[in-house]
């Protein structure tokens, strides 16, 4: 990672302590949030939080794909134990979509569902059953019983594992013979759910595929949408931040014309791939799901969308009219009846030509929701000194930016370029704003900023 | 099962829910520590148990923005509250 960038970013603040930053004699004092630890890895470059920010910081797609909001899982593995799904299409036929959500499809898709509801309930039966057949065996074993009347007290786990591995040698061809009675139900309990259970998953994550696809299509300006991505994701894995897997079937091959969906499913592979048209129908709608594998220390970033906020602040630490940002800090001014109460603001940034821009990151699509929220963020922010407030959401309904009062709304069109987006805002601002007086003395709260956007 | 980890399991069960903020601030102050010094380690076993279906992660909107909740499970009751856990020294 560019050490030159990467000063500019303060990402951590012990808790406890503050630090303070004078622009034009207004004295600032930022202080860590409830959430700070989970930032302190930031401060080592080779950290994945900073490898994954470099990267995304770096790539237009990456910087996008991240705002939109997987399905979030945990699974025990232990070096990578979060499991973030992200379905997606990467081209979609029109025609197929009105057919998809007829009546007649979703009984089939209902039909399926049902089947594979039956199934996973039989496995459950056996697997019951199978279990209390191992208990009869284990109970039944002489040196298993004595041993534990005998045993007086607590039982550690190491007597456990012992006693388990002693029975499983001596009874050995019991349960195998038990288990051969099983083999042969699993399998074919197993062939039945391989086909239904991904085309019934995939048709209930239709409209976040679909809203995937409409948020990659409108804001990043490639010649192949599925090449792009692909080299993305691929730098994602080189620099070893995330493991992968990917699940592709074809709904078009089943659904429209009634043959064995085209499927393909990769582990952990080095360059993915990815389809966009599908091999066997010639279709467009091929539902891809992109699990990404990533370590416990990313699991709050996630899941308290504070990842979102620290990609913006290192993407912005590249421009040159930044001159230091803090990301997700309480900063409150020092005023002369002493401090105000502190503001939560996700990016507080100082520029060269010292004015204060302040950026509320969201993931939130809803431009209602937004809003009042840029309402609210007004009202917490009276009287508290400000250049320009920018909010960034993953909504493509805004093909211009806002512009609201002191405040600046942008919209997922906005993030391939919004380095020079913002850049662009502030030279205006600079051009505009009358020659900005210095103040001579500390500002009393709720005495509104000299400075204006308008 | 580890005996930190099910000392940290016995915490969250006993509270029911727990900030995972209040949870590291807590276990610090047990091992007379500071947060900074505990709270990876807090993270780890939380996704561990969590991996274990022993307790379940939820976010909630905080203070200063959203939080992770660590709640308890009936899963997790079950096993603090054996008469015989495993690992719980003679």
């Amino acid at each position: 990672m560019s050490q030159e960038y990467r000063d500019k970013v303060v990402p951590y603040v012990i808790p406890g302590t503050s630090q303070e930053e004078v622009v034009d004699g207004i004295t600032y004092q930022i202080r860590n949030t409830r959430q700070e630890e989970t930032f302190r890895q930031f401060q080592s470059p080779n950290s994945p939080q900073s490898e994954l920010c470099d990267v995304t910081s770096e790539d237009d797609i990456l910087r996008l794909f991240f705002f939109i909001k997987p399905d979030f899982s945990i699974h025990p593995v232990e070096e990578f134990p979060l499991v973030l799904g992200f379905p997606l299409f990467l081209d979609f036929d029109e025609k197929f979509l009105g057919f998809v959500f007829d009546e007649s499809v979703k009984k089939k898709i209902d039909g399926m569902k049902d089947k594979s509801e039956e199934v996973e309930k039989s496995l459950k039966e056996i697997s019951s059953k199978m279990l209390w057949k191992f208990f009869t065996v284990a109970v039944s074993d002489r040196q298993v019983s004595s041993r534990l009347q005998r045993k007086r007290g607590h039982v550690k786990e190491q007597e456990v594992d012992d006693l388990v591995s002693g029975l499983m040698t001596r009874r050995k061809n019991q349960f195998d013979s038990l288990m051969a009675d099983w083999v042969n139900v699993f399998s074919s309990l197993y062939y039945a759910q391989e086909y239904s259970l991904p085309i019934v998953q995939a048709y209930q994550s239709l409209d976040t595929a679909k809203e995937t696809l409409d948020i990659l299509s409108n804001s990043v300006i490639v010649m192949d949408l599925a090449e792009a991505l692909r080299s993305s994701l691929s730098k994602l894995i080189s620099r070893r931040i995330c493991r992968m897997r990917i699940e592709s079937i074809c709904l078009e091959c089943y659904l429209r014309k009634g043959v064995e969906p085209y499927t393909m499913i990769q582990k952990y592979p080095l360059e993915p791939t990815l389809d966009a048209i599908c091999n066997k129908c010639g279709g467009k709608s091929i539902y891809h799901v992109i699990k990404m594998e990533a370590p416990y220390s990313l699991g709050p970033l996630f899941q308290e969308n504070t990842l979102q906020e620290f990609i913006i602040g290192y993407t912005l630490a590249k421009s040159e009219v930044i001159k230091k940002l803090y990301v997700h800090k309480k900063v409150n001014v020092l005023a002369k009846e002493g401090p105000s109460s502190g503001v939560q603001i996700n990016i507080f940034a100082i520029t060269k030509n010292n004015r204060i821009l302040l950026v509320d990151v969201t993931t939130s699509k809803n431009l209602n929701k937004v809003m009042k929220d840029v309402d609210a963020k007004i009202d917490a922010l009276r009287g508290f000194p400000y250049d320009m407030l920018v909010f960034i959401t993953p909504s493509v309904e805004l093909k211009e930016y806002l512009d609201y009062h002191k405040v600046r709304v942008f919209g997922s069109r906005h993030l391939q370029k919004i380095v020079s987006h913002i850049g662009y805002l502030l030279d205006e601002y600079e051009k505009t704003s009358a020659q900005k007086p210095i103040p001579t003395q500390q500002p009393t709260l709720g005495e509104e900023p000299s400075q204006n956007l308008k | 099962m580890d005996k930190e980890v099910l000392n940290i399991l016995r915490k969250i069960v006993g509270l029911k829910s727990v900030s995972l903020y209040d949870l590291a601030e807590s276990y610090a102050r047990e091992k007379r520590t500071q947060v900074t010094k505990v709270f990876d380690e807090v993270n780890r076993i939380v996704f561990q148990l969590a991996s274990k279906t022993l307790v379940t992660l939820e976010v909630t909107e905080g203070i200063d923005g959203l939080e992770t909740w660590v709640k308890s499970t009936p899963t997790g009751e079950t096993y603090v509250k054996s008469p015989v856990p495993l690992g719980r020294e003679a």
